[in-house]
């Protein structure tokens, strides 16, 4: 995902000569391509992100789209305050690419685990937040990045992530896609969570509960209509993320409920990460594992959730 | 020449000292400002909108301009003075400084004719200017980028990893100037966390530094005159000033850093700025 994303910067510059690549000690290979053919537009710096946001506020304001590379807790926790002043407030079309969402860098421990990052960048007004599912759906993201008015929040996945989008369901910021039709029971996620809810649904189906995933690679903005009206139908609406439940998906649509059903919204079901700082290292499937966020993790909490409604 | 000189100096006095009216008189009206980091960037702000900085004030956009960035914030009112002085916006506007649908706040707000970009928070200015003077010269374009630090402001890491990075690219694009008044909110800067050696650190980070009286008009407009000061490095101007320069009880003291301007106050630093000669 992170190669095609990058790749897809090189496309974008070739065509577009506005693109800037600003990157912050990234390793040999990233975007050789790059810097041999576009070298005036290529800009590998040190590890000082507030500075890195703040020249790429410069460089949007004299007309430019810099996308701005570096591991995600670093492009979010270390340059807040630029994040929101110099971009979010300017609304300046400033892309960051953020390595490793989630739980990607478990075995570099929690200073390099991404998990509130859609939350604090989601909580900034002028911010767009997208997490594709995989590269293919990120390649068709990236060529709606070149007219998008304000910043961009990229959350990038491991790589190697399984293709579960398609090319027919297009790419459209701030929509929705129903990769799976709509049942009982409303999944909704997104990232690679959506891969997970896919296959939970399989399970659930095979137990007798028909569920449809609702694939949200834009968490802001939330994509309301769709939503309410997939609510309106839905015994139960279950969110899924790679994210603590502190401000990411799960909370926007929570908020989103809340305020447009009140007292008809269908009963919902949050899934993510603890509220917690990861303690163990391992891989990614581990964390997730831990966190109840495997296939047979989320059916089995959808399965106890809707028999707890039953018995209510 | 030299009466075509003392001519331009004593302009840029007089605007200077009209500057200085209209950041008390904004403040006056707000009820409150930051009066000290404002006088003491006055005759600076002067030379800059009167003398150096290529600007069409009834185009503010304009492409060719050179950038000015104030990220020492909380002298938007000396900063909306010079603008009003220049044209930017009419002078009356100065009346309007924290009114609800004013143009002017505390802060520089990009919304405000000749304002490139809204500051606040310190740290921010030196990055975005980098930026700014980066654009040029991909573009090839003549402007250059002048961005005003505070001192206080220096202690906000952000600075010296562009500073690092400007040096690093050779800007000689861009300059800085700090406005060394020594004091900051609560105490003298030297007392809270101090700047010295300031001048040596910026040369060991790359720069070419002169140091000048922020209050000498000759100075300045010498010293801006000389920019860029050498190729292939960014420029950095230490101006030694006094903060709240130009009204005697606002000097060198933090109480002035920002207070409240009553009618009193306000009566009583007008006469002693006085008028143009």
């Amino acid at each position: 995902m992170r190669k095609t994303c990058l790749n897809s910067v090189l496309d974008l510059a070739r065509r577009d000569a506005r693109v800037v690549f600003v990157g912050s000690d990234l390793g040999v290979g990233t975007l050789d391509a790059f810097r041999e053919e576009l070298p005036d537009r290529f800009f590998m710096e040190g590890v000082a992100e507030q500075n890195l946001i703040g020249v790429a506020a410069g460089l949007a304001m004299e007309g430019y789209i810099p996308y701005v590379n570096t591991i995600a807790t670093f492009l979010t926790r270390r340059c807040y305050e630029q994040v929101a002043v110099d971009l979010c407030m300017h609304r300046l079309p400033v892309r960051l690419i953020a390595n490793g969402g989630g739980l990607v860098y478990a075995p570099l421990g929690p200073t390099h685990m991404a998990i509130e990052d859609m939350g604090i960048m989601r909580a900034l007004p002028n911010m767009t937040v997208v997490a594709p599912c995989d590269a293919e759906e990120m390649a068709r993201f990236m060529e709606s990045t070149l007219e998008l008015p304000g910043p961009c929040y990229i959350r990038l996945a491991k790589g190697g992530d399984r293709v579960v989008s398609e090319a027919a369901h297009g790419f459209e910021i701030g929509q929705g896609i129903q990769l799976r039709p709509e049942g009982e029971v409303a999944l909704v996620a997104t990232g690679i969570a959506t891969t997970r809810a896919l296959d939970a649904a399989e399970i659930l189906t095979a137990q007798g509960i028909e569920a449809g995933v609702l694939h949200l690679h834009t968490v802001k903005p939330l994509d309301e209509a769709r939503l309410l009206d997939l609510a309106g139908r839905a015994r139960a609406v279950v969110t899924i993320e790679e994210h603590t439940l502190v401000g990411g998906l799960g909370s926007a649509v929570a908020d989103l409920l809340v305020d447009r059903l009140p007292g008809t919204a269908p009963p919902l079901l949050r899934l993510g990460l603890p509220d917690a700082f990861p303690a163990n290292y391992g891989g990614q499937d581990d964390l997730l594992a831990l966190a109840g966020l495997t296939p047979e993790g989320i059916a089995a909490s959808v399965g106890d959730f809707l028999d707890a409604r039953r018995a209510a | 020449m030299s009466s075509n000189r003392d001519a331009l100096l004593k302009r840029l006095r007089d605007e200077a000292v009209m500057i200085r009216r209209g950041l008390w008189r904004a403040f006056h009206n707000g009820g409150s400002g930051h009066v000290g980091g404002s006088s003491s960037a006055a005759d600076m702000l002067s030379a800059l909108y009167f003398h150096h900085l290529r600007l069409r004030p009834a185009e503010p956009d304009w492409p060719d301009r050179d950038r000015f960035v104030l990220s020492k914030g909380h002298a938007n009112g000396g900063l909306v003075a010079a603008l009003a002085r220049a044209g930017f916006f009419p002078e009356d506007e100065l009346d309007t400084f924290y009114g609800f649908e004013s143009l002017l706040g505390m802060h520089p707000d990009i919304k405000c004719p000749g304002v490139e970009m809204s500051t606040g928070g310190l740290g921010h200015g030196l990055s975005i200017g980098l930026g700014m003077a980066l654009g040029a010269r991909l573009q090839a374009k003549e402007f250059r980028t002048i961005v005003m630090l505070g001192d206080g402001e220096l202690q906000e890491g952000s600075n010296w990893e562009a500073a690092m990075h400007a040096a690093h690219l050779r800007l000689a694009e861009l300059t800085a100037i700090v406005d060394y008044n020594k004091v900051q909110q609560s105490d003298h800067v030297g007392t809270l966390l101090g700047l010295e050696p300031l001048a040596d650190k910026w040369r060991a980070f790359g720069w070419e530094v002169r140091e000048i009286d922020g209050h000498d008009m000759e100075q300045i407009i010498d010293a801006l005159d000389a920019l860029p000061f050498v190729a292939e490095k960014p420029s950095l101007l230490v101006a030694h000033t006094v903060k709240g320069k130009g009204v005697g009880f606002a000097e060198d003291t933090y109480t002035w850093h920002m207070n409240m301007v009553t009618d009193e106050v306000y009566a009583e630093a007008l006469a002693e700025l006085g008028e143009p000669s």
